[in-house]
């Protein structure tokens, strides 16, 4: 099957879509989607619903639904995983340098309170569609995967059943009706020119995280720790599957952030497979984790 | 991945895990005096014995039963030893002079042998276990070296990480530059 392919920088990386030839006319709506959750959910833009939501902690205010939503499912999430997922490490990445002028240079705290994410710090009211807010948050840690699915089910809408979406290295591709089988390279942790194995995706999203690529002053990268709020120690690379982009790209970071350990521990109550290298350079995999590896 | 277990995978599955605990647990167990008993070979030396590394383990047959058996041991142990292929999971608990331990093993068999073992703590461990399941993640097999993308007849359907500073920097710049300016 012919293919046709469109890629654009939005939410911070690449992100490619493929679809089949004949479908290519709807690329540009599904970039037209991804430039809306950007312009929403960027903790960049100071007109985006998120900031304007940040700026107005400890009171009820009213939001969309999507939004209601997303907070949502980050405070479910946030407590199937420990607290190891949390939306609001806002603070402590911009301490770090991590902030909207991209310093990249560490800074003294700024004082405003840095400690993992409690149920009094989002609150939702999912019917009336309002929040309350007592810390700034951020959709870092599952943003790349929503956008997957919401590409995805603009796609399905509309009648195209075979396509791959990547975001940055986070994938969801569908196989349709006399289209090929998606297959995925797992980069190499080390070197992006190589690849430790593949993978099929058909129904599936794979959330791959290794942080060596955003690293500054050394050491720092943007996958912090809930508990210390610096950055994980413990594991060079993984890679998640599961049913929704979203699921696999929060699952991610909880299991990356968690550290390795902690991270084997972790995943056996989630609902993904698994596929992670430690800072050692040891592998774990998840018996149902569907990737081959090189030998 | 928890498959059907009927009485003789059962069997199967106990054994199995048991003996993986023997490789891994010797020491605690015989330091407990309140273990589940087990067909696996004892150690009379009462000392606890070093746990066998985990790798001996995979790609090697199911250890097999020792002069120490029943005779209805040993018939359990050939019923066992038709095992179909698959993952088998199990928790186990063990007591130790302060308390119970679970721990979860998972166990794939292809053909008569194991070709995957993995065990992880199941809620808090003590120190010993802790200890124990770290040397089990010590003993994993290495990151592998991998191919060069550019020899794979494959399309760059890459999975990895994304951008480096340099492009973020550059997005952070356009981004602005179409929404107006970020105070």
């Amino acid at each position: 099957m012919e293919l046709t392919a469109r890629s654009e920088q939005v939410l911070g990386t690449t992100i490619e879509v493929k679809v089949p030839a004949e479908a290519g006319w709807f690329l540009p709506d599904c970039f037209t989607e991804l430039k809306r959750i950007e312009a929403a959910f960027s903790r960049f833009l100071d007109d985006s619903e998120l900031s304007k939501m940040n700026s107005r902690l400890g009171e009820w205010q009213a939001c969309s639904a999507e939004m209601a939503f997303l907070l949502s499912k980050a405070v479910e999430i946030n407590r199937a995983t420990d607290g190891n997922f949390d939306i609001t490490l806002k603070n402590a990445l911009e301490n770090l340098g991590y902030d909207r002028e991209y310093s990249f240079v560490p800074k003294a705290s700024s004082g405003a309170d840095d400690s993992p994410q409690s149920p009094q710090d989002v609150q939702v009211d999912l019917e009336g569609n309002r929040v309350k807010l007592l810390k700034q948050v951020e959709f870092g840690g599952f943003g790349k995967g929503y956008a997957l699915d919401c590409v995805s089910n603009l796609l399905l809408k509309n009648g195209v059943e075979h396509y791959y979406i990547n975001a940055g290295g986070d994938i969801y591709a569908k196989k349709g009706a006399g289209g090929d089988d998606w297959v995925v390279l797992l980069e190499h942790p080390d070197d992006r020119e190589r690849a430790i194995g593949t993978l099929k995706l058909d129904g599936l999203s794979i959330a791959a995280s290794a942080p060596n690529r955003r690293k500054w002053a050394g050491d720092k990268h943007h996958l912090l720790n809930a508990r210390t709020r610096l950055p994980a120690q413990g594991v060079k690379a993984i890679f998640v599957t599961a049913k929704a982009g979203l699921e696999a790209d929060a699952y991610a970071t909880a299991i990356f952030t968690a550290g390795f350990d902690e991270g084997i521990a972790l995943f056996r109550k989630l609902p993904v497979e698994v596929l992670m290298v430690s800072s050692e350079d040891k592998m774990f995999k998840s018996p149902g984790f569907a990737g081959e590896l090189f030998s | 991945m928890e498959t059907n277990l009927t009485s003789a995978r059962n069997f199967f599955a106990s054994f199995a895990v048991f003996a993986l605990m023997g490789f891994l647990l010797a020491g605690c167990l015989n330091q407990s005096g309140s273990a589940t008993p087990t067909p696996f070979v004892k150690d009379d030396s009462g000392n606890g014995t070093a746990p066998t590394p985990i790798p001996q383990v995979i790609g090697t047959p199911i250890p097999t039963v020792t002069e120490t058996k029943t005779g209805i041991d040993k018939i359990n142990d050939t019923i066992a030893s038709i095992v179909p292929d698959g993952t088998y999971q199990q928790d186990a608990n063990y007591s130790y002079p302060k308390g119970t331990n679970t721990v979860h093993f998972s166990v794939t068999v292809d053909g008569d042998t194991v070709t995957n073992v993995s065990v992880t703590a199941v809620g808090e461990l003590d120190p010993i276990s802790t200890k124990k399941v770290a040397d089990f993640g010590a003993a994993l097999p290495s990151l592998v070296v991998g191919k060069k993308i550019n020899e794979l007849n494959l399309p760059r359907n890459v999975a990895g990480s994304s951008l480096t500073n340099a492009a973020f920097q550059s997005y952070v710049d356009a981004l602005v530059a179409n929404h107006g300016s970020v105070a």
